[in-house]
């Protein structure tokens, strides 16, 4: 850095060097254009001293401004007062100069930077607009106003602001620009052009001075005033601004000095007139030509920087790595530089292609990118893979601008590709690098922290990397790391040995472990340590580093020989332990199983609880007897089911909570008493039939059961009643029915014995009556014996009753009775059944053959069916017969208890035998073998043999005949009343035969 | 008209029946025997032929009926007056009682006024019965007396045949017919040829009411047999 003192002072120079050259200049400039005034005139055609001021105020920097018309002000001072002008006046024209000056320079400094070259239309537009017009415009007011305030000269207002506006103008637009443009030329620049156009510029610009000495040095056409355009044409294509305004600055001198003398074109009118049409002249030759000289040194510029970029643009290309592309939107049509498809590495680019080189998961990106950029979002900037044709995947980077039409489209976007491949591959190995130092530091923080000794050596098994504990331990500076002199740590038994493994481990990559004694500086011994080292691989498989530790064994190394010395005591030990925990394994592995299959129990059993819970719910709601679940003591009802509703009548809602009794379902309170009570002694209630209640009072017979059961905890009892009273109703008519039936049985069968019975009657009726007429014959004569009428009349007494027992016995089967229940001793039945068939067998010739056990026991039964049953098998069994020859009509009646329950009445006939298919069939309705029967006598028998308990059957005989068998059964001691009345305390079950309903 | 009291026998398995008719009978006057089965009866060997007497048998009876002692007695030859009694008759049995040539059917109870006419009619049938036994035992007898030749004559003769034609059939002489047939005719003790043929004729019909049992006489001469010993053996009469 340049010491600021030295800077300020040459600048200090240089500033004063051009403050001179600024006031001289205007001086200079003065005096040319008081050369340049007419005669008559008191405003010169072209005062140069303005355009000046305004020239030197564009090359100079704006906080130098004060600095230039402080310059000047001298100048105009020496330049007015010498001419004798009064002061006011001269300080008025200066301030005016200064005005338009000022005005001109700040207009173009506003647009146009330093250093203000015209070199486009831009500029050039800008200089003619601010400082050729408006600035002259402007300050015109103010000086002509100047003057007036002054009462300087005899012309007018107007006068003056339009002369000085025009010769303002001229002054400005032929001065400044060659002010301006050579005052920014350095000479360097200067040097640098070539004498071809040196030569050239000769040319012209004496070309150029002959011809405008020649035009306006004498009179002329007006047509000749174009003659020098040419030459300024030359010089605007050929030296840009410089040269035009050069030439420009020459035609004006040079055609002003012709106009002033009267020469020249411009002559013929007043000079006023003349000199205003040499300045248009002049004006409208200059615009042009000084546009044109911009607009040819921009596009000079604009080649020279297009051939410069593209010169960069090949030179970065050129160096291989960056491509560029220029991609138009709305055709959708790119085209890349020609070394793309090389850094592609595709034969053949287009856009297709180069989306199909990038990797699937990035062309996301590059669109969403693309979109971006176009939305204005964010510049085109983005990063994706490509595959070569190779297969190589490369990174590559695309970024470019949006190039937007005049609405702001995106038309099109120029931009470049560039492999970034390595640059990517040394960020991440950048990264890596960092992660691994990373996590380096933090290894080495924790290996810090850890109390064991850990170190780190390179492949090479050279060591890298002591821990603190290390240093610690052994009691060495941390300054150095231990490479080497590690070794001198170890003992010295161990060094050798250590040394040699660790090198073979090294060398073979394998874990690595070694017992060796460090120095411990803390205890000044040998401590013993486990020394483990493992490698760590690379990516490449290769070893990158080894970590390793030493662990303190010494203790336990200690242990050890004081073990091992007690080798027996240890070794027994160990034994008795491995013994003793093999036994406590397996008895853990036994409770272990056990439990397990507990637990397996257990959820079975819980599953299987579940289930049946589900069951019993499910039993529960749907079964067919009304069950209640209630709570002891007190039988508060918990639970109930559908049926319970249906059958009492009570709602679920209004039992749960409320006791049975309070239900009042019981319909005597006897029996309400009695239940309770068994429940409370026995615990459970076994099918006690029982009158029961309806909610609305209707009766209902039911049967009872009731048990204690556990739910959840709480002692409960579960009452299940079934309602029989249907069914009872139906047993009862099924009883009537059979009664009937057997009513009807038997009037048929008294139908079949009708003449056997007609018999029996007749028979003591005669003797009756025989007697009776002999004892009147007897007692005709008077020497009748008395004691044979005697004899008469109790015969006649005797057969009465015959004949009475007879009339009861039919009375009696006839009789519609409901069926009674009497104790009946098998034998008596017989006997009475042979006396009521007695006249019948005989009319048919029928042997009967009795043989009836002495001790067969009473049975229960109602006497006059099963004398029916009876009656109704003989007379089967002689119809059986009939058709044998009378020596072969045997009937075999026996009688036998076969069990101590049962007793067993048995009538064996030879006769046709029972020929149905099964035998049983014979029992069934409707069958028959008699020509005029029914055949329900059978039907009838079995269904009062099977009403009493007993059991009914047949068999064919060997021989001939069939064998019908009545089994029933014996009752140990019932007296009527107990068969009347049913249930009881005892548990076993009481059949009722009974067929009619007690006190319904 | 009864050369003997006629004795009534009781055939009743009832015992107080067969009392009280006992009793009955007795007291009407006549002679009572009482059995209690129709074995029991013909086991006895109760003199039907021999004396007068009529039976009263009860139909329905175990082992041996009524109605079977009835055709017992008829296949033996004995013509014996029965009446019938029942405790319960039904149709049918009484006119197979009635059709087997009972006397009466009776049904109990009965009067005694029923009784007592039933066995007159049996008495006197039996009676009847007895003299036409006699007499015809009496031809029996006379035609036992005829030997084989006068036989044929006799029956010739009685058939109305021509003494020619008699012995153009036999194969002898008109002379040995007629001394035949006067022979019959004595024989016989036949007054007149139309003696003879209602004599035939009467024997002729009682051998045929008679059945299978009485073989005809003519036969049974030939036979070294004696005449009618086995059938005859009911009747107690060696004829």
């Amino acid at each position: 850095m340049e010491a600021p003192a030295e800077a300020n002072g040459s600048r200090r120079i240089r500033a004063v060097v051009a403050a001179l050259g600024v006031a001289l200049a205007y001086y200079a400039g003065a005096r040319v254009g008081f050369a340049l005034t007419p005669a008559s005139q008191p405003v010169s055609t072209l005062w140069p001293p303005n355009a000046i001021l305004l020239g030197a105020l564009l090359l100079a920097p704006v906080r130098s401004w004060y600095w230039v018309l402080l310059a000047a002000f001298p100048a105009h001072l020496a330049v007015e007062l010498g001419s004798g002008v009064p002061l006011p006046m001269v300080l008025s024209w200066f301030v005016s100069n200064c005005a338009e000056a000022l005005l001109g320079a700040a207009g173009v400094r506003f647009f146009i930077d330093r250093p203000v070259r015209f070199d486009t239309f831009r500029r050039v537009a800008v200089f003619v607009v601010f400082a050729a017009l408006l600035a002259p415009f402007l300050s015109s007011f103010l000086d002509a106003a100047l003057v007036q305030w002054n009462g300087w000269g005899t012309a007018g207002f107007w006068e003056v602001w339009r002369v000085r506006f025009f010769s303002n103008v001229i002054a400005i637009v032929t001065l400044v620009p060659a002010i301006v443009t050579w005052g920014n030329t350095d000479i360097a620049s200067l040097r640098s052009i070539g004498w071809r156009r040196m030569l050239e510029a000769a040319a012209l610009a004496g070309g150029l001075l002959v011809v405008c000495a020649v035009v306006f040095s004498r009179s002329s056409l007006a047509v000749h005033a174009y003659a020098p355009l040419p030459f300024l044409l030359w010089a605007a294509v050929r030296f840009g601004p410089g040269g035009a305004s050069a030439g420009l600055l020459v035609l004006a001198l040079v055609s002003t000095w012709g106009a002033i003398h009267g020469e020249g074109p411009f002559v013929g009118r007043s000079i006023t007139d003349n000199v205003l049409a040499l300045q248009l002249f002049l004006f409208v030759t200059y615009v042009p030509l000084m546009t044109l000289a911009a607009a040819i040194r921009q596009r000079d510029r604009a080649e020279r920087d297009a051939r410069r970029s593209e010169q960069w643009l090949n030179l970065a290309l050129g160096a291989g790595q960056v491509a560029a592309w220029d991609w138009d939107v709305g055709r959708d049509r790119a085209s890349w530089s020609e070394n793309f498809p090389e850094i592609l590495g595709r034969g053949v680019v287009d856009r297709r292609t180069f989306l199909e080189s990038v990797v699937a998961d990035d062309r996301p990106a590059i669109e969403s990118a693309i979109t971006q950029a176009i939305d204005q979002v964010a510049p085109y900037e983005v990063e994706f893979r490509t595959v070569r044709e190779d297969g190589a995947v490369r990174w590559l980077t695309g970024k470019g601008t949006v190039v937007r039409d005049a609405a702001g489209r995106a038309v099109r976007i120029l931009g470049v590709n560039a492999d970034i491949t390595e640059r990517k591959a040394a960020a991440v190995a950048l990264q890596h690098e960092a992660a691994l130092r990373e996590s380096e530091a933090r290894l080495r923080v924790l290996a810090d922290a850890m109390p064991q000794i850990v170190f780190t050596a390179r492949p090479d098994g050279t060591m890298e990397y002591f821990n603190r504990k290390w240093y610690e331990f052994t009691g060495r500076p941390t300054v150095a790391i231990d490479e080497d002199a590690w070794l001198d740590a170890i003992h010295p038994s161990e060094r050798a040995a250590g040394l040699k493994s660790w090198s073979d481990n090294v060398k073979a990559s394998r874990p690595h472990e070694h017992e060796a004694r460090i120095w411990s500086a803390q205890s000044r011994t040998f401590r013993w340590h486990l020394i483990r080292a493992l490698p760590v691989h690379d990516e490449s498989g290769t070893v990158a580093r080894w970590y390793g530790t030493a662990t303190d064994i010494d203790d336990h190394r200690q242990a050890e020989e004081a073990l091992r010395k007690n080798d027996w005591h240890l070794r027994s030990l160990r034994a008795e332990l491995e013994n003793r925990v093999a036994r406590r394994t397996l008895e853990l592995l036994r409770t272990n199983e056990t439990l397990r299959n507990e637990i397996e129990v257990r959820r079975r059993v819980e599953v299987a609880l579940r289930a049946s819970e589900e069951r019993f719910a499910k039993a529960f709601r749907a079964s067919l007897d009304a069950i209640a679940i209630a709570s002891q003591p007190g039988f508060r009802i918990i639970e109930l089911n559908d049926r319970w509703e249906s059958t009492f009548g009570y709602a679920r809602d209004e039992s749960i909570g409320r006791t049975i009794d309070q239900l009042r379902v019981y319909a005597s309170e006897h029996d309400q008493d009695r239940i309770s009570q068994l429940m409370r002694t026995r615990g459970y209630v076994s099918e006690q039939e029982i009158d029961m209640r309806h909610k609305d009072g209707t009766a209902l017979r039911a049967v009872l059961a009731a048990e204690t059961v556990e739910v959840s905890g709480e002692p409960c009892v579960i009452m299940m009643v079934r309602d029989i009273t249907e069914r009872q109703r139906a047993e009862h008519e099924i009883a009537m029915q059979r009664n009937e039936l057997a009513h009807l049985g038997r009037v048929a069968l008294l139908g079949e014995l009708s003449g056997a019975l007609a018999h029996e009657l007749n028979q003591p009726l005669a003797a009756i009556l025989a007697n009776a007429r002999a004892a009147q014959r007897m007692m005709a004569r008077d020497d009748f014996d008395r004691v044979e009428v005697r004899a008469i009349l109790d015969d006649i007494v005797s057969d009465d009753r015959r004949a009475g027992a007879v009339i009861q016995r039919v009375r009696a089967l006839i009789r519609k009775d409901e069926t009674e229940l009497h104790g009946v001793m098998p034998n008596d039945l017989v006997a009475d059944v042979l006396e009521l068939a007695h006249s019948d067998l005989i009319q048919r010739s029928v042997t009967v053959v009795t043989r009836m056990s002495p001790t067969v026991p009473e049975v229960l039964g109602d006497r006059v069916q099963l004398q029916q049953v009876l009656l109704n098998l003989i007379v089967n069994a002689c119809d059986a017969m009939a058709d044998n020859p009378p020596e072969h009509r045997s009937l075999f009646i026996t009688t036998k208890a076969v069990a101590p329950d049962a007793i067993r009445i048995s009538i064996a006939d030879g006769g046709t035998g029972i020929t149905a298919e099964p035998i049983d069939a014979v029992f069934e309705p409707f069958v028959t073998s008699k020509r005029n029967g029914l055949g329900l006598g059978l039907a009838i028998c079995r269904s009062i043999v099977d009403a009493h308990g007993g059991r009914m059957w047949a068999v064919n005989n060997a021989g001939t005949g069939a064998t019908f068998h009545v089994l029933l059964p014996v009752v140990p001691a019932v007296t009527d009343t107990l068969a009347a009345s049913n249930g009881d305390d005892a548990r076993s079950d009481t059949v009722a035969i009974s067929g009619s309903p007690s006190t319904a | 008209m009864f050369e003997e009291t006629p004795t009534i026998a009781i055939v009743d398995d009832d015992d107080s029946v067969r009392r009280a008719l006992a009793r009955l009978l007795t007291a009407s006057g006549y002679q009572v025997r009482t059995f209690s089965s129709a074995t029991e009866f013909l086991n006895e060997g109760f003199p039907l032929e021999a004396s007068p007497g009529c039976l009263l048998i009860d139909v329905r009876m175990p082992e041996l009926g009524g109605l079977e002692l009835q055709s017992a007695l008829m296949n033996a030859g004995t013509q014996a007056s029965i009446v019938f009694m029942t405790g319960h008759g039904d149709v049918q049995t009484g006119v197979r009682a009635m059709k087997s040539g009972a006397v009466d059917f009776l049904l109990k109870p009965f009067t005694d006024d029923e009784l007592l006419d039933a066995v007159n009619r049996a008495l006197v049938r039996n009676a009847e019965t007895r003299v036409e036994h006699r007499e015809i035992d009496e031809l029996e007898h006379r035609s036992a007396k005829l030997t084989r030749r006068e036989r044929e004559v006799c029956t010739l003769v009685v058939a109305g045949k021509l003494n020619k034609q008699i012995a153009a059939a036999l194969g002898t002489s008109e002379k040995t017919v007629k001394v035949h047939r006067s022979r019959v005719m004595a024989k016989m003790e036949a007054a007149s040829l139309a003696e003879l043929v209602r004599i035939v004729e009467r024997l002729n019909r009682s051998r045929s009411a008679a059945g299978p049992g009485r073989p005809p006489p003519d036969v049974r001469r030939d036979d070294d047999a004696p005449p009618g010993d086995q059938q005859h053996r009911m009747s107690g009469s060696a004829g």
